[in-house]
């Protein structure tokens, strides 16, 4: 049963700081960081995935993420904009990632665009790219930052539908508000260090 | 003044470029430039150029593209302190790196025991060597620029997906550059074909047997035919060389408009 902990996590970014963050996720737990822009919920996500430096600890399995190179981590970070190799198709950027991504991007229903060049794509089908991979890497933790950016409603539920499939992985997402259906929420406005 | 002052100075800068580049080709005419391209030394010394230049850029290309990016993703301590040792060739006089490089090979050299049965002088080693040293530091500043500006987030991305920083760089990075990559290759051949200082040291009259016997490099060519038999002699062989540059420029403007 692997387990992610943020022990007294605080983060900082050029004249911003929050925490301390204490919190626990195991194997198939969901969480949601809600919070108004400017609110560090990506500097939050960064720092669980070891990209931005911290105080504090973020442990994968008792171990400190850091000290692990970032794709042996076992921690996919999908940023808020949508980044995709624009010059391969849709299909071998699904690739990069594995077979369940193919498989995901089949029920996110893109298939018609598999061999389409990923710089072709409009932002919306660009972000369900990007999901697909994210979520069909073999890491168990995985961090997408507003996934629901660029969405229609209808993408958005076949989003939150493949989040909850996801049984074996720990997933932390981002959103502007609070949503239901996670295990674990984390008010960014709360962990606000003043001065 | 408003705008117009600076109007005035990028005209008049324009200006300062474009004349003698007419004056020459309006002395030579278009026979004159026929004339060159049809002498077989000046044709042997534009392809010597061209190959040593060729070697030079694939050089750039396959070490400048990795130190580059290691230096734009701070891959290595001090990477500003590297990055300003690897620009020094621009304020080094190139007889001196013709110098610098001849000593490299000598028996002076702690090189020496590495290197002492390979010699740079009058070969196409010397040459391409020579032309690298000089290319180099454009190469590497016009490619860290273009990776300064590439999408970091998606090679944060790929590798989170369990992809090595090699594999990120050599399927992601350097595809999705690959205009740039090669614009900015033409760009150092360009800067390459046009050396002399250093070759006049290292490089004087090329051998590679069996392609060239005692060849000039085309800026020494025309170089030894001005000192030699006077200006008018090497007219057309310095128009002939102007054409060549000028086609690779075009194709460098070709390419950043492609790539805009």
């Amino acid at each position: 049963m692997h387990r992610l902990e943020l022990r007294s996590l605080i983060i900082k970014r050029e004249g911003f700081a929050a925490g301390p963050f204490n919190f626990v996720l195991k194997e198939g737990d969901k969480a949601l960081v809600y919070g108004p822009n400017g609110y560090g919920k990506t500097t939050l996500l960064m720092s669980i995935a070891g990209i931005l430096s911290y105080e504090g600890s973020v442990l994968l399995d008792e171990r400190e993420v850091r000290s692990v190179s970032l794709e042996r981590r076992g921690i996919t970070y999908a940023p808020a904009r949508p980044s995709l190799i624009n010059g391969a198709s849709v299909l071998d950027n699904l690739k990069m990632s594995g077979n369940e991504a193919l498989e995901i991007a089949e029920r996110f229903n893109l298939r018609s665009i598999l061999q389409v060049k990923a710089g072709g794509l409009n932002e919306g089908a660009r972000k369900m790219v990007q999901i697909a991979m994210a979520l069909g890497s073999s890491s168990v933790v995985v961090l997408i930052d507003e996934p629901f950016a660029f969405l229609s409603l209808q993408n958005a539920k076949l989003v939150l539908d493949e989040i909850a499939r996801a049984r074996e992985k720990m997933i932390v997402i981002t959103s502007h508000e609070r949503l239901e259906g996670f295990t674990s929420y984390i008010d960014m406005e709360k962990y606000q260090i003043k001065g | 003044m408003d705008d117009r002052f600076f109007l005035f100075i990028t005209y008049l800068a324009l200006l300062i470029l474009i004349v003698p580049i007419a004056v020459l080709y309006w002395t030579v005419g278009a026979a004159g430039l026929m004339q060159a391209f049809e002498n077989y030394q000046f044709i042997e010394s534009v392809l010597v150029t061209l190959v040593g230049a060729l070697a030079a850029t694939l050089l750039n290309v396959a070490i400048g593209t990795p130190v580059a990016y290691s230096l734009s993703r701070r891959l290595v301590r001090a990477e500003s302190a590297f990055y300003d040792i690897f620009l020094s060739p621009v304020s080094i006089p190139h007889t001196v790196v013709g110098i610098m490089l001849l000593l490299a090979f000598s028996p002076v050299s702690p090189l020496y025991p590495a290197l002492r049965y390979i010699s740079p002088v009058d070969n196409l080693l010397g040459l391409s060597l020579a032309m690298f040293y000089v290319s180099f530091p454009i190469y590497l500043m016009s490619i860290k620029e273009t990776f300064d500006k590439s999408d970091l987030d998606l090679e944060l991305f790929i590798q989170s997906l369990g992809r090595s920083r090699f594999y990120v760089f050599t399927r992601v990075v350097f595809p999705e550059n690959a205009g740039s990559v090669l614009r900015i290759a033409l760009l150092s051949m360009g800067r390459a074909i046009s050396e002399f200082g250093s070759l006049i040291i290292i490089a004087y009259s090329v051998t590679f047997l069996p392609f060239f016997r005692y060849v000039m490099p085309a800026t020494v060519f025309i170089w030894y035919n001005y000192d030699v038999y006077g200006l008018s002699a090497s007219l057309g062989y310095a128009a002939g060389l102007l054409t060549i540059s000028l086609l690779i420029s075009l194709g460098v403007y070709l390419l950043s408009r492609r790539n805009a």
